[in-house]
């Protein structure tokens, strides 16, 4: 379009003016014949309109091959570059920054791009999602759709080459054009070379759709502005919470001041002089429980286990051991358990290896009540027990570290001849 | 160019390949036709579109109430419970994204092996296709719990710093589902263009040519767009057909990559993209019978087309009929006793009555197919063919629920009662289902006009008179 168009002065009555030629066809072999000929007169502003892709027409049109593909290619890599970019940073990287990543530990996968093959899935997704976006959109854009005006469209014989009609239209512009109306008229096509007419008035979008697409765009963005300042402004008022999620229920929770009480507190003490169930089995008249705790009156401990060693007790100290001492110290007792094997392996520099129970002799000369009160109460790093097991089991499981010992410590004269005479085999 | 061209074909070859559509048609005839239907005045339209089309609604609004009360709810009103947490939600949306693999399959495989009888019934199968996969996706959306938390499955950056895992195959599936969709929409929408544009230049009343001008996005038929067009739709379809293969593979990786037996199989993808296939060209037919009824189709899509598809089925049937034997016969031949126990109890257990609906709908029934005269039989496909939907939902409701209901402990052992909602729920996405397929047929062109003519008979399908 020349410059003498654009400057057309809107209150004038608009102008018509001869656009182009258009010669009509029945079919797509006299279209193509047609087309031919007009390439080989050498005209170069003109196209062929049809209602549907007649195949050979490309070839007799001269239409070059597209760049589309190079585009869906690009498409591609953009997606799978995106892809591999999105994953790495959700779920790999991690800073104090905003938008941070979140370095996701699943299953001690590798925290890495050496974790490629569980990204696939996605990869190969968004490059189709890229490519077929590019594919879709770029053969619009290449075609310059949407367009809402089309000068053809003013005739009413156009109306059928989206049906059963087959057109050339050579445009007036063309240098050739003077030669237009004779070469369309001798191909052989039905009825008289239309002449298809524009109108002089700017086939612009009207001023005021312009104008209303321009001030939604602006307008759209007032709500994200209005969000990026609440984020960036200090409030005092309580978070909105559109969905309450549970959050507010009708019940008190732990150390929650209350109203309904005098002290003003949720929580209810025990009525004076409550006893728990079981704690008075083994108090003596003093008021002592030396079983339970391990200790003399005097807070020395115990020399020997209050209970009875029996085979029952020794089976149920075993199983206890198993259940709760055997990760850290190890079946045998000598501090070997998996944690601290596993612990060592990653080299974690705050462990400390458990204690040798069977092989130290340090804990071998040390009275039941040590043991029964390490394991009661905790020792070191190790927690108290107390809570998980009966005093029962703890005095059980004193028996078993000592049988532990036993095993490994003890002289074997020491022992009864008889079981003297099966360890060493005779 | 021209030699490879079934249009310009000889009558040798016309001896093999019977013409694609029934009667005398040109192309002024298949305009009118197609583009006929849209412009139907209220008189003009069947009476049964208007029936249908209330039923669909009404069932439509019925989802919508089971929707709202879901919400208002939550999870409990379905029968989802220990140990099967994945009910029939789950079991409708592998139902629905398996029928919605069809259309992709019609228009892009069958495009690339340059089937051409694929153009008369390509446009409604992906319609079917994209509405299926709407009906799915509402499915895994109103299982979260919190559906107003459902944003969460994208990657949105926000101010907790909290991103989805993507390692997760549940996170796959939102990508490769919601590809899907798009990639099926913008096919479906891209291949219409040019169509639209014809009911635009015929139309008759100012309205209808803005509405389908607005559409049809200015197409004006000149070889130029032609020629980026169908290089566009060549990439498309050479793109959704891996990606047609890939969305059902993603689906069954829901169940395969867990542990638990009777899913933690590797034959699960090829497994769920065959059973997909067949669920979806059963659905076709169970479309196409009606709908060229209705609208006068019958030229166009042709007892040949349904024949072809019926074989389709039987074809597909089988690949899933060994499925089934194979994954009983490794669950035996891999000596896993928790795998045999699942499958054992699978066919002989207290789920044994679905496992036999599933296996005689989906192999037993569809081998009736191999009579010329059952293909060609309008009442018998269509038993068939809904048949086969049933006993793919089936297929759907085994996998998920034996296996979730009889899983490594005893102690945990349940048996999943499904309620009225569930039921209610299920029906009422037939309603989306069918009203968004109701609409389409009545308002845009449900056979692909522009493909259609391109493989007529160039001679015989020109207008040569006024």
């Amino acid at each position: 379009m020349s410059d003498t168009d654009k400057k057309v002065d809107l209150n004038q009555e608009p102008e018509e003016k001869l656009w182009a030629y258009m010669a009509e066809f029945d079919s797509a072999d006299d279209v193509i014949h047609a087309a031919e000929k007009v390439r080989d007169a050498g005209f170069t502003k003109w196209d062929v309109h049809t209602p549907f892709p007649v195949h050979g027409l490309d070839k007799a049109m001269g239409v070059r091959p597209t760049i589309l593909p190079w585009l869906v290619l690009a498409g591609g890599l953009t997606g799978m570059t995106t892809a591999i970019v999105l994953q790495w940073y959700t779920n790999m990287v991690e800073g104090p920054w905003d938008f941070s990543g979140y370095a996701f530990k699943i299953s001690g996968k590798p925290n890495s791009l050496v974790g490629l093959p569980a990204m696939v899935p996605v990869i190969f997704e968004l490059t189709v999602l890229f490519s077929a976006l590019t594919a879709v959109f770029g053969s619009l854009a290449l075609n310059g759709l949407p367009r809402h005006y089309f000068a053809a469209w003013r005739n009413r014989r156009f109306d059928r080459a989206t049906s059963d009609r087959f057109c050339v239209v050579i445009e007036a512009d063309d240098p050739q054009a003077g030669k237009a109306k004779a070469l369309l008229a001798g191909l052989g096509g039905r009825g008289e070379v239309e002449e298809l007419h524009d109108t002089t008035k700017s086939d612009a979008l009207p001023k005021g759709i312009k104008w209303a697409i321009i001030s939604m765009v602006l307008l759209s963005w007032i709500p994200f502005a209005m969000i990026l300042r609440k984020r960036y402004t200090p409030s005092e008022s309580p978070p909105i919470h559109v969905v309450p999620n549970m959050d507010w229920q009708q019940k008190f929770k732990p150390q929650s001041p209350s109203t309904i009480f005098d002290d003003g507190r949720a929580m209810r003490l025990p009525v004076a002089g409550a006893v728990a169930r079981g704690s008075l089995d083994h108090v003596d008249a003093n008021g002592h429980d030396a079983f339970s705790s391990g200790k003399n009156a005097d807070g020395s401990f115990l020399q020997m286990m209050p209970i009875d060693a029996t085979d029952k007790l020794m089976a149920r100290g075993q199983r206890q051991y198993n259940i709760y001492c055997i990760a850290c110290h190890g079946q045998l007792g000598e501090g070997d358990g998996l944690v601290s094997q596993r612990a060592f392996a990653l080299q974690e520099a705050n462990w400390i290896q458990p204690s040798k129970l069977s092989t130290d002799p340090l804990i071998h000369a040390r009275e039941d009540g040590y043991i029964f009160d390490a394991i009661t109460n905790g020792i070191r790093t190790m927690k108290g027990y107390g809570a998980q097991l009966s005093a029962e089991d703890r005095w059980a499981i004193v028996l078993w570290v000592r049988a532990l010992q036993s095993s490994r410590l003890r002289d074997i004269d020491t022992l009864p001849k008889d079981i003297q005479a099966k360890l060493r085999g005779n | 160019m021209t030699t490879l061209d079934p249009s310009h074909a000889s009558e040798a070859f016309k001896e093999f390949r019977p013409p694609l559509l029934d009667g005398k048609n040109d192309y002024k005839t298949i305009t009118d036709q197609i583009c006929g239907v849209p412009e139907w005045s209220h008189s003009e339209t069947p009476k049964a579109w208007y029936i249908a089309f209330t039923i669909a609604v009404s069932m439509l609004g019925m989802l919508g109430a089971m929707i709202a009360w879901l919400f208002w709810m939550g999870v409990g009103v379905w029968g989802n419970n220990n140990p099967a947490f994945w009910g029939w939600p789950i079991v409708n949306f592998v139902f629905w994204v398996g029928i919605g693999h069809a259309g992709t399959l019609i228009s892009a495989i069958l495009f690339l092996f340059r089937q051409k009888w694929r153009t008369s019934i390509n446009r409604f199968a992906e319609a079917m296709t994209i509405f299926a996969v709407a009906c799915a996706a509402i499915f895994p959306g109103i299982h979260v719990g919190r559906p107003w938390v459902a944003y969460w499955l994208f990657p949105i950056p926000n101010q907790m710093d909290m991103w989805p895992q993507f390692r997760s195959p549940l996170l796959w599936d939102v990508f490769a589902v919601s590809t899907y969709a798009t990639v099926s929409l913008l096919f479906w929408y891209l291949g219409m263009i040019p169509d639209l544009a014809t009911i635009r230049d015929r139309a008759t009343t100012p309205v209808r040519r803005f509405l389908y001008g607005l559409f049809a996005m200015g197409w004006n038929g000149s070889n130029r767009q032609w020629h980026r067009f169908e290089r566009a739709y060549l990439l498309l379809a050479a793109l959704a057909t891996p990606l047609v293969l890939s969305v059902h593979s993603v689906v069954s990786f829901d169940f395969a990559v867990a542990q638990l037996p009777g899913w933690h199989t590797t034959i699960f993808p090829p497994y769920f993209v065959a059973g997909a296939i067949f669920s979806g060209f059963a659905m076709v037919v169970s479309l196409a019978v009606p709908a060229r009824q209705f609208f006068g189709m019958k030229n166009l899509i042709t007892m040949r087309h349904l024949e072809a598809m019926n074989k389709v089925i039987l074809a597909t049937s089988m690949m899933v009929g060994y499925a089934y034997l194979t994954e009983l016969f490794i669950a035996w031949y891999g000596g896993n006793p928790y795998e045999r126990f699942a499958f054992l109890n699978r066919v002989m257990g207290n789920y044994s009555w679905a496992y036999w609906s599933m296996f005689s709908c989906n192999v037993i029934f569809p081998q009736l197919f191999w009579f010329k005269k059952i293909r060609r039989s309008i009442p018998l496909m269509m038993i068939i063919c809904v048949l086969v939907n049933v006993g793919m939902w089936f297929e759907r409701f085994v996998i998920t629920v034996t296996s979730l209901s009889r899983d490594f402990v005893p102690s945990s052992w349940g048996y999943f009662t499904p309620t009225l909602i569930d039921a209610l729920t299920f029906i009422g996405s037939f309603g989306l289902f069918f009203t968004l397929f109701l609409l389409f047929c009545r308002w845009l062109p449900m056979v692909a006009v522009a493909e259609v003519k391109a493989d007529m008979p160039r001679d015989e399908a020109a207008v040569k008179g006024a």
